[in-house]
């Protein structure tokens, strides 16, 4: 009964835990810590200010980025366009892209999806703006995760000074931490210097980190709940079944008594015995319960989830011991003993 | 019999009676010396079982002392009964009353639980007991395995496993073939010729006029 209700809570509340911690963790890993700041071109957000989004304390990575006009391979006058990006800041290396560039002229670094479209085996050629102007392509991104909705991904690092005072179209912020995001996002916008506010847009992951504060509330109340009920539905069957099991065994503790055991002697005689097959029933439970979600592919709950739900189910198997044991340390030897 | 022994139990005045109100035992008194077998026979429902229970500290009388080696007992504690019990009782049940989960040895050697004391310690005189008894079982043996006789001769060698001063026996012949009875009654005869105190619940006439005392309730 132990081992079964083992294999329920760790099948249940387990895979929920395991569930849980794997949403929250895609939660993070998606974006709850990020921010992207759009500005209209006349909102009169510069390149300027990211210096100082970069000095904001609790961001730990900027880019600033123009807006975007339409590329398309030199070599192709009708091939698909791609949008390109000139990009402000100092922390390129995150793209892939070397914080200094090795000449004064544009060069672009492309995303292998940019690449696909852009009709280019490899990062090299040359890419043409609508003006005409053409930029050669002399790298390649890897994509980081905040940036995977930009792509296709074509990026113009500018760090040169005689490029100030360009305007930006985006500005993209992740923050050290989900708690701090709306914080953070206020200050970036009070350095931002807009001259018309209206026209700059905030995307925070605040609701991202709201969603994931009522995820982790709902379902660690979920799991509460339904660990709560089965253990006492558990206690509750356990307490039934063991007084039944005293009864049987009634001439064995009566046996006992008479030949000079206590009713102490007895009574953790019992709970001793239920401790043992309770561990032996929590261990097998939990190993098959762990095994079978491993082979499914599930999300394990963890090390500690595990511990603790054995740790809970020998405590309830003594709770639920008491009652039967004191039956069982209370029987007359006589009554037991003598046959009708 | 000589008065200058003193009993080893004694039963002052004695009263019992169970809920119902019937009175089983009423101001009933009685010693009983080393050296001696006493037969307590009577009728079905007279109360020589429960005398025997209460003489073996297992019920409280409502009324009246009990006395072991002179010390009034039948109201101290439960934790001090059951030392009583385990110290200086032995005890031969209706039937066996073995524990069919463990070995013939275990069996033999379980008072040693109750006093406290290592069962290897006593493994020695329970395969002697064995033998004296004609157990002729592997110790490593489950009771469901031996006979109804061999049973109740392990549970013998239970009782006497630590030579207790006072040995009770409820019926311990009741479900036995002669040659087994023959065993056990020898047994508990042996016992009270070295020195044992010996009180046996019988139906029986052969083996009450073979004790050296009868008391009919």
């Amino acid at each position: 009964m132990v081992a079964a209700m083992v294999f329920t809570v760790m099948l249940t509340t387990g895979k929920a835990v395991g569930s849980e911690q794997k949403v929250l963790g895609t939660i993070d890993s998606i974006g709850t810590r990020t921010l992207v700041v759009r500005a209209e071109a006349d909102a009169g957000v510069l390149n300027d200010v990211m210096s100082r989004v970069e000095d904001i304390v609790g961001v730990t990575w900027a880019l600033g980025f123009s807006p975007a006009q339409d590329v398309t391979n030199s070599a192709f006058e009708d091939g698909t366009p791609v949008p390109v990006r000139f990009a402000y800041g100092t922390q390129l290396g995150t793209l892939s892209i070397p914080e200094r560039q090795p000449i004064s002229d544009d060069l672009a670094y492309v995303s292998p999806e940019a690449l696909s479209q852009l009709g280019l085996d490899y990062p090299s050629g040359s890419i043409s703006l609508n003006s005409g102007a053409a930029i050669a392509v002399v790298g390649e991104i890897e994509t980081p995760e905040v940036l995977d909705r930009f792509e296709p991904l074509v990026v113009v690092p500018r760090q040169d000074s005689t490029t100030d005072n360009q305007p930006l179209g985006l500005v993209v912020v992740t923050v050290d931490a989900p708690e701090n995001v709306e914080a953070v996002g206020k200050a970036v916008l009070s350095v931002l210097a807009a001259t018309d506010s209206t026209k700059v847009k905030i995307e925070s992951s605040k609701e991202l980190a709201d969603l994931r504060a009522i995820i982790q509330s709902q379902l660690g109340s979920f799991s509460r709940t339904l660990v709560l009920a089965l253990f006492s539905v558990t206690a509750v069957l356990l307490t039934v079944v063991m007084t039944g099991l005293v009864l049987m065994r009634r001439k064995d503790f009566g046996r006992r008594r008479a030949l000079g055991g206590t009713r102490s002697f007895v009574f953790l005689m019992l709970l001793l015995q239920t401790s043992i097959l309770s561990l032996a029933g929590a261990l097998a439970g939990s190993l098959t319960s762990l095994a079978l979600l491993a082979g499914s592919g599930d999300p394990l709950p963890g090390m500690a989830f595990s511990v603790s739900v054995i740790t809970l189910t020998l405590g309830t198997a003594l709770v639920a011991g008491v009652i039967p044991a004191l039956i069982a340390s209370r029987r007359e030897p006589m009554k037991e003993l003598r046959v009708a | 019999m000589n008065r200058s022994i003193r009993p080893s139990l004694e039963a002052q005045e004695l009263s019992f009676g169970y809920s119902s109100g019937s009175s089983l035992l009423d101001n009933w008194s009685a010693s009983f010396y080393p050296g001696t077998i006493t037969a307590l026979t009577g009728s079905s429902g007279r109360g020589k079982s429960t005398l025997l229970y209460l003489l073996g500290l297992m019920l409280t009388p409502s009324a009246g002392e009990i006395l072991v080696e002179q010390q009034s007992v039948s109201y101290r504690s439960d934790a001090e009964k059951a030392w009583l019990r385990a110290h200086r009782f032995g005890f031969v049940f209706q039937d066996a009353a073995l524990d069919i989960t463990r070995s013939v040895m275990d069996n033999v050697t379980e008072t040693a639980l109750y006093r406290g004391e290592p069962r290897k310690a006593s493994a020695s005189r329970a395969l002697d007991l064995l033998d004296r008894f004609e157990v002729d079982v592997h110790p490593s043996r489950k009771p469901s395995q031996v006979s109804g006789g061999q049973a109740q001769r392990i549970a013998l060698c239970r009782a006497l496993l630590f030579q207790p001063s006072i040995v009770l026996a409820d019926e311990p012949t009741g479900n036995l073939d002669p040659a087994s009875s023959k065993i056990v009654i020898g047994a508990l005869r042996e016992h009270a010729d070295s020195g044992g105190t010996v009180l046996i619940v019988t139906h029986s006439p052969e083996i009450a006029s073979g004790c050296d005392n009868e008391i009919v309730l």
